[in-house]
């Protein structure tokens, strides 16, 4: 009987060996075309070709990985997405997308097309460059893409490995060492759907050079009258001492979603903030890897979410402390109403050599109403004894005593629990120092806030 | 930190495994290997009526369509479940032993030699003994008073064949077939284990206890333990285990199931000290267990362990509070030194309205040993007003172990609330210091602060254990400082 007993399965990592290397159309899983032309450099050509074989043996993720055991994206494969197009967009198109509205210097990106009618760098500061790329990327890209832990993290990340395989446009941002850029850059990255559903696989690649420093504002949304699908990837690469501060704002329609996955390399000393701000969407999955590659390194990862019926918001924060003496931190708050669904995972990971880590994580969530669901998972992999590592999560509905005390201060009810949902959240935007971005945000939550709450006691 | 010298002179002082050593029995085994042939040869061995046989059949088709399990955070050299014995009796188990003059003197001198005189325990603990020895229960000892009581207490096959009625009832609703790869495989060969019945209302005079051990070579071990206690019914039951030293895996794949019916309250304690495996991880127990209670109205269960043993422990004591106001406990202090591997934790299953839970857990990994804490709580729609308390904390001694915390919450119910906490930290120095400066060695001095961090659970220990488990706690760390 030998043969037919269950024998061991492979292990993760054999799971993405190149092993399955056919490059046959009819066994592809879903999105993985078109693939990019063969007059691509050498580099780029043997990056794609192990991205590609990825993807290809992973598949599209199923709840059956463990990295995605609360996400479904089997409705991504049942919708009938095809590539995008490359389509532009009027300045009214524009307008009706709903980005953060600050005064700052401004590049849009339509499903990943560089759109130069609609940006506007007039008032960029020297020392950044900013170039947008139609076909394949610039050479430039080039130390980003191969740097070791970033392209490791493709074996990790199956979505980040298909925008690898694929992705033909998006934006290049470098600072050259040293200079500190004053006035936050904005970045308007929009999937529009213009016949049929689409699919986008922007890529943005930031490196920030030696003590060079950037605050790059991020709108993420969608157009048009059919459901997108973004599958976009960031990759951020930090020098010795650069400091990047990446506040990103989420806002797609009702039937699009988005993947938006962030790949960080951090050298000495240097400190990456990002926070993320997610607002709608049917399914929104922000995963953002940090490496802390240098000494002395800091990233600091923070979010804020809320979901309603009909919408899926997930956050999937992994920070490995590679490098000794090199902090982090996580926060994460969001709420939930309807039949709203939120996933936190937060992961830390402390290797051998990280010696003198410190790397916390909190994650708190407030259900609204019944009918909503939140599911969390904050893992430590600790491989050091001189670590100093919590975290903490908590789950739970509006104080009643808190509504009740104000209630008898002769507050409504409603006015209530909108003050205990704003004051459940705002600390959170205090980390945001230009005071116009912030108050951007804070209309951003507040609009969100009152269709929620209304929703939940329609007056 | 501690000197070299220290660490060598512990390392060789607890080198050699203290219960290291091989009985030497004729075994009635069934052939190696597994095939429906060799679970219809424990069932007839075991003189199982048809329905049992039917039901393990299933369990084992069900399994040959299965996969192991690859998510725990372990790894080991693939299992050959075709290299392995799944039957091993000690001699002569048709007639059994009526009383402790006819058990194999070989036998007893292996308990002497673990301390658990038999005779002694029975004059002096008052604590009922089902002895297992590899797969069959050789003795049971206040079996008689406690029959008297109504509470039956007895190797399960017996139950199987005296008690059908409770055991078609209740056997496998907790942990059915398909719940897991390894909980079908016990299914299919289980050859023995306890069968616990508390009557309505009844409290149990004493504490029960099984001790466990692995003795024949390349048995695998298959128990499978059913407590149920009825309606407002208590008992508190311990299981111990320590085995003797081998070279080859052993795998040993338990299912306990637990059914606490309305207002009754189960406390289910283990101190698990199996064969480690040497200072390389070779040899030592694969403990892949699937244990689980069920809480009807108002019902409580209470799992209390001790993991200090086994190279690879994979084991998750849950309790799924199905009725109203029932509660769960979960307390475990798990230690792992050399190349042990240990993957545990618990899952809480709020489903009735103010379900309440309570998860400690503390882990100690040393020497080049990688522990981690896996838990699930969920919280299902109905369960209005459940509560949820965790907290994990993981203490590093070296810098070649690792400690991993893998929490998994769930909630649906905004009514509910869920609170967890999880910290790793090492023997802070200031700590360490101070321990010294009063004139305790290194040793001691680590002994004394990782028992005051386990505490708060070695606390929830019947008496009869806690002393055992302190030891254990000392020893296990004696080796691992460095």
């Amino acid at each position: 009987m030998g043969t037919s007993f269950p024998l061991r399965q492979g292990s993760k990592s054999d799971m993405t060996s190149p092993a399955h290397s056919s490059r046959s159309a009819e066994a592809l899983p879903p999105f993985l075309y078109p693939l990019p032309a063969d007059t691509e450099p050498d580099w780029l050509k043997d990056l794609r070709a192990r991205a590609f074989d990825i993807y290809h043996a992973h598949g599209l993720p199923t709840r059956r990985h463990e990295a995605w055991r609360y996400t479904d994206l089997s409705f991504l494969a049942e919708t009938p997405f095809t590539p995008s197009p490359s389509v532009t967009l009027d300045r009214n198109g524009l307008e009706s997308a709903e980005i953060l509205s600050f005064s700052a210097p401004r590049i849009v990106l339509v499903n990943g097309h560089f759109c130069e009618h609609l940006s506007n760098l007039s008032a960029l500061e020297l020392g950044i460059s900013i170039q947008g790329f139609d076909a394949s990327p610039p050479d430039s890209v080039r130390s980003a893409l191969e740097r070791g832990s970033l392209s490791r993290a493709l074996d990790t990340f199956p979505m980040a490995a298909l925008n690898t395989a694929l992705f033909q446009s998006g934006l290049v941002i470098t600072v050259e060492p040293g200079v500190a850029i004053r006035t936050p850059i904005h970045v308007v990255s929009l999937a529009l759907s213009s016949h049929g559903p689409h699919f986008s696989v922007p890529r943005i690649v930031v490196h920030l050079q030696k003590g060079a420093s950037l605050s790059l504002v991020e709108s993420l949304g969608s157009l048009g009258a059919e459901p997108t699908f973004a599958n976009s990837v960031t990759s951020v690469l930090l020098d010795e001492g650069a400091h990047l501060s990446t506040t990103r704002l989420v806002r797609e329609r009702p039937d699009s979603s988005r993947i938006e996955t962030t790949l960080a390399d951090l050298g000495p000393d240097a400190r990456y903030d990002n926070l993320t701000l997610v607002f709608g969407g049917r399914l929104v999955r922000n995963e953002v890897y940090a490496t802390l590659n240098g000494a002395g390194a800091h990233a600091e990862v923070r979010g804020i979410y809320g979901a309603r019926t009909g919408e899926h918001v997930d956050n999937t924060i992994f920070v490995d402390h590679v490098a000794p003496q090199a902090t982090s931190g996580q926060l994460f708050k969001g709420v939930l109403g309807g039949t709203g669904r939120a996933v936190f995972q937060g992961r830390i990971n402390v290797g051998r050599g990280a010696s003198g880590t410190d790397g916390q994580q909190l994650h708190k969530a407030m259900l609204l109403s019944r009918g909503a669901e939140v599911d969390i998972k904050p893992e430590l992999y600790i491989y050091n004894d001189d670590v100093a590592c919590s975290h903490g999560a908590t789950v739970g509905e509006l104080d009643e005593d808190a509504l009740f005390y104000l209630q008898s201060r002769g507050l409504t009810r409603e006015v209530a629990r909108s003050l205990l949902v704003e004051a459940f959240l705002s600390d959170m935007l205090e980390v945001v120092s230009h005071a116009p971005l912030r108050e951007a945000l804070e209309s951003s939550i507040n609009t969100w806030k009152q269709d929620v709450l209304s929703a939940e006691h329609p007056s | 930190m501690v000197k070299q010298e220290t660490i060598e002179t512990v390392r060789e002082a607890t080198e050699a495994y203290k219960y290291g050593f091989v009985t030497d029995i004729e075994s009635d085994m069934a052939p190696k290997g597994l095939n429906e042939d060799t679970i219809r040869f424990i069932s007839a061995k075991k003189e199982e009526p048809e329905w049992m046989l039917a039901w393990r059949l299933k369990a084992y088709r069900y399994w040959l369509g299965q996969t192991e399990p690859t998510w725990a955070n372990i790894s080991h050299a693939p299992i050959d479940y075709q290299d392995s014995y799944y039957y091993a009796a000690p001699k002569n188990p048709a007639d059994g032993p009526k009383s402790l003059d006819e058990v194999d003197p070989q036998l007893i001198e292996t308990y002497n030699k673990l301390g658990i005189p038999l005779k002694e325990q029975e004059i002096l603990a008052g604590v009922a003994i089902d002895a297992v020895f590899d797969s069959v229960s050789v003795a049971t000892t206040y079996k008689k008073q406690l029959g008297e009581l109504g509470i039956i207490f007895c190797p399960i096959s017996e139950a199987i064949r005296n008690h059908p009625e409770l055991v078609q009832k209740y056997l496998g609703t907790v942990v059915p077939y398909t719940d897991n790869f390894f909980a079908a495989l016990n299914c299919a060969v289980f050859t023995d284990g306890s069968f616990v019945y508390i009557p309505k209302g009844l409290k149990c005079p004493m504490e029960l206890s099984t001790y466990f051990r692995i003795n024949e070579r390349n048995t695998g071990q298959f128990e499978r333990t059913l407590i149920i206690a009825d309606e407002g019914a208590e008992v508190s039951y311990l299981e111990g285990c320590t085995a003797p030293q081998r070279d080859e895996n052993q795998l040993h794949a338990a299912v306990v199931e637990l059914v606490a019916l309305k207002g009754s309250r189960i406390k289910y304690s283990t101190v698990q000290n199996w064969y480690p495996g040497d200072e390389n991880g070779v040899g030592g127990i694969y403990n892949f267990v699937t244990k689980r209670g069920i809480c009807k109205e108002n019902a409580h269960i209470s799992w209390s362990q001790v993991e200090t043993g086994s190279a690879i422990t994979w084991k998750y004591p849950s309790c799924v509070l199905q009725g109203d106001g029932s509660s769960g406990e979960f307390y475990s202090v798990a230690i792992t030194n050399n190349a042990q591997q240990a993957d545990t934790g618990t899952k809480m299953i709020h489903i009735g309205k103010n379900t309440t839970s309570r998860i400690v857990s503390k882990g100690i990994s040393a020497g080049k040993s990688n522990q981690t804490y896996r838990g699930l709580v969920k919280m299902l729609p109905g369960a209005d007003g459940a509560r949820n308390y965790t907290q994990c904390d993981s203490l590093l001694i070296g810098d070649r172990c690792g400690a991993h915390t893998v929490p998994y919450i769930e909630n649906r119910n905004p009514a509910a609330s869920i609170e967890h906490e999880a910290t790793t930290s090492r023997i802070s120095d200031d700590q360490l210091f101070y321990c010294l400066q009063r004139g305790l060695g290194t040793e001691e001095a680590i002994a004394l602060i990782v028992n005051g961090f386990c505490k708060e659970v070695l606390q929830t220990l019947p008496m009869e254990f806690a002393v055992e488990a302190q030891k254990l706690v000392s020893v296990s760390l004696e080796g691992s400082v460095g």
